[in-house]
């Protein structure tokens, strides 16, 4: 990868701190997002991982810390980046007596450069419902709406909050091929989510977030490989006992009435070694199999590991 | 499609500055359509005030001070009234509606800055004060023959101190109302013991000495004065009681406007209270937990 330059970088958090009282929520996050870039935010519930976006977005400052999107301080810069970045909100209401035609048309009046309203009506797939006043709406027409907001002014930086929570498997897709429309526009996104399979869909880079530190970041391939663990099986040629097999590093080896599994992080050289074994032998090893870990798996081990090491 | 040197491509050619003004002008129509279109906020507190205004002055007749009939004292002090239901009542309500949904932030995450979302909603305020101001002024000329406003230049001075003091005090207010569902009572318990003390449905002379000091604290016992001194060219701060009967003073040109000097003063004190306060208490989002 090429050195970036500060003018690549959209989003960045140095040494992010916010305590509230004497809870520390976020606990030293660093992150960079390049431009064009999407990177899902991934963690569990009070993880920080809302604190760290308030913070991103403008809404709260830090404590301790620099946060800069757009090489501006969102906690200062108001209007002059707030023209330049859009924000998805997760439970934000809207004012419930106006229809959603009106509802757009008064953002679009915000923004210097916003698409026009039908435009930003039809992409979200809202045409038809343009009239209607937003109280009457159902769940997933609020978020589409919620999509038409934060997507007018044409942002070149999109905070994404859970954007597809409450999508029927459909419009979940079609929301993805709308956020995959923006980013090959060039809109960089930081995507909140909780779906882990939306993250691998859309996400260059995830980072997870747990007990306010950032745990792991990188491709959502890069963090199998990384943090997964993977796992090779066979069944134990007869004749042949575990202590028979090769020195495996790293490699836990386990047997269940005669199914043998290896656990390990690294599964090539490891699978390499096994099957040279039984080469070498001549056997068969049946019920060879190798599985690799989900970007789920390695995402719920790397948040239920113990991670606060304050002290 | 490069002409010349001249002509730089519009991305690098240096921003130039939008005006305020269409991003107010976007939260006044979002806040007058939000506004008429919420039964209850029109009929409530739009609309009962005039219908006091219809209603009252046929129901209690006589004089409230001399030469004064109640229902000219009443109509001027409705005028207070509205005010205060236009930009206190609604604006503390409203915001915090709009708080509790998170409509605020989600606003604050827009280039609107503070000051246009508010100038926006005071704006708005000021619309519904001005429509209830004709009106009244014209149900006072048609039903009751009270004559248009002698002293325009002190009516108006009053109108325009109190949307902005009245304003400032209910956006400060919702810093004390804790959720949504609290907003309308708390909002409701200063407002209508105000106007029972303030000199409105009741004549201020005649309450007890105490309770006009108590009144006197706030705002909306000025705002009355000074709006009834006119519409009607009568001082009552400088009135006298000659055998029992309270006698206001006839005031006319600047003399109007300098006879209320106090209740001027009084309602740049709570607006800028209101202001200060404000700045400390007001919360763009629901308490969390």
């Amino acid at each position: 990868m090429s050195q970036r330059t500060d003018a690549d970088v959209a989003i960045e958090a140095r040494a992010l701190r916010k305590s509230y009282g004497s809870f520390e929520a976020v606990k030293g996050v660093d992150i960079a997002v390049a431009a064009g870039e999407v990177v899902g935010f991934l963690g569990p519930n009070g993880a920080g991982k809302t604190t760290t976006v308030e913070i991103l977005e403008g809404y709260r400052p830090p404590t301790a810390g620099t946060a800069r999107v757009l090489g501006l301080d969102p906690a200062t810069a108001g209007r002059t980046l707030r023209e330049r970045v859009g924000i998805v909100l997760q439970e934000a209401e809207f004012l419930p007596e106006l229809t959603v035609r009106e509802t757009v048309e008064a953002w679009h009046r915000f923004y210097p450069h916003p698409i026009t309203v039908a435009e930003a009506i039809e992409r979200v797939g809202l045409t038809g419902r343009a009239e209607i006043r937003v109280k009457n709406l159902s769940g997933g027409e609020r978020r589409r709406l919620d999509f038409a907001l934060g997507t007018i002014g044409r942002p070149e930086v999109l905070f994404l909050d859970e954007p597809t929570t409450g999508f029927d498997p459909s419009a979940r897709r079609q929301a993805w091929e709308l956020i995959r429309e923006l980013v090959g526009e060039g809109t960089t996104v930081f995507l909140t989510t909780h779906y882990i399979e939306e993250a691998q869909a859309l996400a260059d880079r995830v980072a997870v977030i747990a007990g306010g530190r950032i745990v792991a970041e990188g491709s959502p391939d890069e963090l199998r490989a990384a943090e997964g663990e993977g796992v090779i099986s066979f069944r134990l040629p007869a004749g042949a006992s575990l202590g028979e097999l090769p020195d495996l590093p790293d490699a836990e080896v386990g047997d269940e009435g005669g199914l043998v599994t290896v656990t390990t992080k690294h599964v090539t050289a490891t699978s390499h070694a096994v099957t040279g074994w039984a080469l070498a032998r001549g056997v068969e090893l049946e019920g060879l199999s190798v599985h690799r870990p989900s970007l789920e798996d390695v995402y719920l081990e790397l948040v239920a590991r113990p991670n606060d090491t304050d002290t | 499609m490069s002409t010349g040197t001249a002509s730089a491509p519009a991305a690098s050619a240096p921003a130039r500055r939008r005006t305020a003004w269409p991003l107010v002008a976007a939260v006044v129509r979002l806040e007058q359509k939000s506004f008429w279109r919420n039964k209850q906020s029109a009929i409530f507190s739009f609309g009962l005030p005039l219908l006091f205004v219809l209603i009252f002055p046929n129901l209690i007749g006589g004089d409230s001070g001399q030469g004064v009939p109640y229902k000219s004292y009443f109509v001027a002090g409705m005028i207070a009234v509205s005010l205060v239901s236009s930009t206190f009542a609604t604006l503390a309500i409203s915001v915090t509606f709009q708080r509790d949904l998170l409509i605020l932030k989600r606003l604050r995450g827009t280039p609107l800055t503070p000051i246009m979302l508010f100038f926006g909603k005071i704006s708005s305020a000021a619309i519904s004060v001005l429509i209830q101001v004709v009106i009244i002024l014209a149900i006072g000329r048609i039903a009751y023959d009270i004559p248009m406003p002698v002293n325009w230049f002190t009516f108006v001075l009053f109108i325009v101190l109190g949307i902005v003091t009245f304003s400032l005090l209910g956006l400060a207010y919702t810093g004390f109302i804790p959720n949504g569902d609290s907003a309308p009572a708390l909002v409701q318990l200063p407002y209508l013991v105000l106007q029972f003390i303030s000199g409105i449905f009741f004549p201020f002379e005649a309450m007890p000495a105490w309770l006009q000091h108590v009144a006197s604290v706030f705002p909306l016992r000025w705002l009355a004065d000074g709006l009834r001194t006119g519409y009607l060219g009568l001082d009552f701060l400088h009135g006298q009681t000659v055998n029992g009967t309270f006698v206001p003073k006839p005031v006319t040109g600047l003399d109007a406007l300098t006879s209320q000097w106090p209740g001027l003063l009084v309602l740049v004190v709570w607006g800028v209270a209101a202001l200060i306060v404000g700045l400390r208490k007001f919360r763009w989002e629901k308490r969390v937990g």
